[in-house]
């Protein structure tokens, strides 16, 4: 462990990491619970943002709303967020107010299921339909995304891999929701041996482990189900490329192509970090300079790796520059020149000098990244509850540097093959 | 009390905090090079990085109507080709040192900037000043930019939330630079050339009214070294003032003397978006800081009363915020929501009440005692990264604020009383005054929003 790092575990099961950061007068707390989106069941997604959304109706102790009326009296901010594989919860507060971020953590954690309503479950059923039809709905290419999950991830057999559905949910099952579901999954899965908490910032170790354990040790542990059985990231994806077109009411043509690889913090993802910066970061990546520059088809393009458990989705986004003459047309040739890429490099891998710029942006922004505390406290959070090991964000970068040219074309080669490609287009509503 | 001597932990109400810790601005220090252009520099320890914003005129807010998006056009060009390098040159020479150079354009001033390693700020720096001070504007390279930024223009027909904000300016603020968005409209973009192009720039590069913020690992004079080696020789050459025809900013009339509704036509649209709002005050504003007050209860922050009865009470929303943009001139007072079309009448309705309210009452003591300690509480937030130190910095020398400012901003928001609040809200908001822009389906939303003004119905687009 670095200095100012300690890892400790509780009678109950509870991690908590403690970093010691002074330059500021500020504490972050931040708590991980580890479940998401995946924990759902087919008919029942959305299940774990809606239960994010009730965590900030009050508890035994703390009113309704009382949360953040609380953090921002003090002068604190607070939020959460659900994703695939956790849900988090965090607040930044004046350090000398750390304390009464423990009280709310534990609290909701402890002596949650007194406080809920009827009435407040319902009031959050539309907040959350709303963020819904906000992020996804009346969005140009909203439900593009979802749909490229769908066909990467949709088994044949029904039964779906647990990153098949959207962490928001579909509508039709947030209008099926019910307080007892919600009541059900509090009591299955927020348990302390369920959860990380991270404080970072200006804080003293010592006094705040026996805080922590004033707050959070006498809540009980449970049995925690097992986890999903899943295939390998090999197998995941199509047999035999699918490929949808969706109409909807934008101006750019859009084409999106995905394919599974193994999840984060494996050899394969942070090899294929490097291949999506080496892809189109940067004006000298290679679908920007080729596609956006040279050529002009593209206005935009983007690769992502999701940073997810399981597995992740490795994915290419490209929007054309033009809808004229013909969308469909236009877009088709902007796909077949991603593709040409894309078998480029399963081919003969990534030249020395690309590798060498993704390296070096990407150890830019990890240092970057360490300077503001409660994104440092997410990520001590992330590390721990996925490899048990906080300091992993520390010895991340060197992880990068050790990834070769080789490694990059191997993972290409075996991840990115045609055939397991899942693919949307989006064309404008005629 | 318990076995160990401590009290037993009473979860009934929260803990009584510790002694606080001050937190202060951190210091810095501001220089007139030899080009009479400021050098401001705050040395942060430790951190590795160094952070660096040349900040120079060409701004949006010197557009005209013919020549909308002109600022914006030429900041994106800088970098985009020099004197020395092609635009492909130029990007990699940032890129192998892990960085971009990133080129901008807010109303008041342009930009050019890198985040870099310590260890390459001189390297970074020579790219930061080849962009300002050379860039080559290659016929080639503006008409590469003309076809991504009328993509982008088209791009934004589609956006609800962008079709919001432009509709808004365009409603409040008649004919001055502010109606108009930063990129322009397809007309003036097709319109502009090169030669309108290099001769903003070249009016632009004034080294007198350019600013050049560094935030980071500055090592001991090291970075001033650099400085001194690679930008200002480049600013010298140009040590001028930006004289510029003073631009009047305040719309006229001032806002629409009743209230008016715009719904912006989205057949089909799934929910509808809301701006609410109307021209505000300028940035040197005495009002600004009780302006800032009254609005974190208005809507500047989660337990604002907007959030709490359109969000909590009534589940019309994700979400809704209200923000005074502080410009030059008078930049807009708006409140931003997007609700469900069914709800779009009611949320209008609840709106207005509560910006009737502030200017009928004053806040309770405790809504301002928390409103008060919120934002002072918060303030350190911005200072963690050299990126937040840096933009504090921008603001002082864009709107030439005292050099104390952040040390004396908490006792300005502490010495806000409720008469205050209710002062400047009286003076500055004009519930009766509202515009109002819905970009939805207009079939639904016209009987739902009858009655709350002067209506009219705009296509998208």
């Amino acid at each position: 462990m670095p200095e100012h790092l300690e890892q400790h575990e509780l009678p109950n099961g509870m991690r908590v990491v403690l970093h010691e950061d002074r330059r500021l007068p500020l504490a972050a707390v931040n708590v991980w619970y580890h479940v998401g989106s995946k924990n759902e069941e087919t008919g029942r997604t959305g299940l774990a943002h809606l239960f994010e959304h009730m965590l900030f109706q009050g508890s035994a102790n703390v009113s309704e709303n009382g949360h953040f009326e609380h953090i921002q009296k003090v002068g604190g901010v607070a939020n959460g967020s659900t994703w695939y594989d956790r849900t988090n919860y965090y607040e930044t507060l004046p350090a000398n107010h750390l304390e009464l971020g423990l009280w709310l953590e534990s609290d909701r954690m402890g002596f949650l299921l007194e406080a809920l309503t009827e009435e407040k479950f319902q009031n959050q059923l539309s907040v959350v339909m709303n963020e819904r039809l906000q992020r996804v709905n009346n969005q140009p290419y909203g439900l593009a995304g979802e749909r490229l999950s769908e066909l990467l991830y949709r088994r044949p057999n029904g039964a779906n891999h647990p990153y098949a559905w959207p962490v928001i949910g579909y509508m039709d099952d947030l209008e099926a929701a019910t307080l007892d579901s919600v009541e059900d999954f509090f009591r299955t899965w927020y348990r302390p041996n369920n959860a990380v908490l991270t404080l970072a910032g200006d804080i003293d170790s010592e006094a705040a482990l026996e805080q922590i354990l004033r707050y959070f040790g006498e809540i009980p542990a449970g049995a925690l189900p097992p986890a999903p059985t899943v295939e390998p990231a090999c197998e995941i994806g199509p047999r035999g490329a699918t490929r949808e077109i969706l109409e909807d009411s934008i101006e750019l043509p859009r084409c999106y192509s995905a394919w599974c690889v193994d999840g984060y913090g494996s050899d394969d993802w942070y090899a294929g970090e490097l291949l999506a910066m080496i892809l189109s970061s940067g004006k000298m990546s290679r679908l920007h300079r080729d596609l956006v520059y040279e050529r002009q088809i593209a206005q935009s393009i983007s690769t992502v790796i999701l940073p997810t458990e399981i597995c992740a989705t490795f994915a290419i986004i490209a929007t054309c520059q033009n809808r004229e003459p013909d969308p469909l047309a236009n877009v088709e040739a902007l796909e077949r020149a991603v593709l040409e890429h894309v078998e480029a490099i399963r081919s003969a891998g990534p030249t020395a000098e690309e590798l060498e710029r993704a390296r070096r942006s990407l150890l830019l922004a990890h240092h970057d990244s360490r300077q503001d505390l409660a994104l440092c406290a997410d990520r001590l959070s992330c590390a721990a509850t996925y490899f048990d090991d906080p300091s992993r964000i520390f010895s991340e970068p060197e992880r990068l540097l050790q990834v070769d040219r080789e490694q990059v074309r191997d993972l290409a080669r075996r991840a990115l093959a045609a055939e397991r490609r899942a693919a949307i287009i989006v064309v404008p509503e005629a | 009390m318990t076995a160990n001597g401590r009290p037993a932990l009473d979860r009934g109400r929260p803990p009584v905090p510790g002694p606080s810790r001050s937190c202060s601005f951190p210091g810095f220090e501001v220089d007139e090079l030899e080009s009479g252009a400021r050098l401001w520099t705050l040395d942060v320890q430790g951190c590795g990085l160094v952070t660096v914003v040349l900040l120079m005129p060409g701004g949006a807010e010197l557009d005209t109507p013919e020549r909308a998006g002109l600022a914006s056009f030429t900041a994106g060009l800088r970098g985009a080709g020099t004197r020395g390098r092609d635009a492909l040159e130029f990007a990699a020479a940032a890129e192998d040192l892990g960085t971009t150079i990133s080129t901008s354009c807010g109303w008041e001033n342009a930009a050019v900037g890198t985040t870099i390693g310590s260890g390459d700020v001189a390297a970074g720096l020579e790219l930061v000043a080849e962009a300002a001070a050379e860039p080559a504007f290659l016929d080639e390279e503006v008409e590469r930019r003309r076809r991504r930024r009328l993509a982008e223009i088209e791009r934004r027909r589609s956006d609800p939330s962008a079709q919001a904000r432009i509709a808004f300016a365009r409603a409040i603020y008649g004919n001055t630079p502010y109606a108009y968005p930063a990129i322009g409209d397809r007309r003036t973009t097709r319109t502009i050339t090169r030669e309108d192009i290099a001769g903003f720039h070249a009016r632009a590069l004034a080294a007198g009214s350019c600013h050049l913020i560094a935030v980071g690992e500055l090592g001991n004079g090291r970075v001033r070294r650099a400085i001194e080696e690679t930008v200002e020789p480049q600013l010298r050459l140009h040590a001028r003032s930006f004289e510029a025809a003073l631009t009047n900013l305040e719309p006229s009339p001032p806002s629409p003397s009743a209230r008016r509704v715009v719904v912006v036509d989205r057949p089909g649209a799934a929910q509808t978006e809301l701006r609410i709002g109307h021209s505000g005050v300028p940035k040197r504003h005495p009002d600004r800081v009780r302006l800032q007050v009254a609005n974190s209860i208005l809507g500047g922050k989660f337990m604002s009363r907007l959030n709490l009865t359109l969000r909590e009470k009534h589940g019309y929303t994700y979400g809704v915020s209200s923000a005074f943009d502080f410009r030059r001139g008078p930049g807009p007072f708006v409140i931003s929501t997007a609700v469900a079309n069914d709800a779009a009448g009611a949320a209008c309705r609840k709106t207005i009440e509560e910006v009737e309210r502030m200017c009928a009452e004053q806040p309770s003591a405790a809504e301002l005692d928390d409103a008060r300690n919120y934002m002072v509480g918060v303030f350190p937030y911005t200072l963690q990264t050299i990126q937040g130190l840096s933009s504090r910095l921008q603001t002082l020398a864009v709107f030439d604020l005292d050099r104390d400012e952040y040390d004396r901003w908490p006792e300005r928001v502490r010495a806000t009383s409720g008469q205050d609040v209710l002062e400047v809200c009286r003076r500055h908001l004009f519930p009766e005054a509202l515009t109002i822009i819905a970009v939805g389906p207009a079939d639904e939303l016209l009987p739902r929003l009858e009655g709350l003004g002067t209506t009219e119905v705009q296509a998208a687009g």
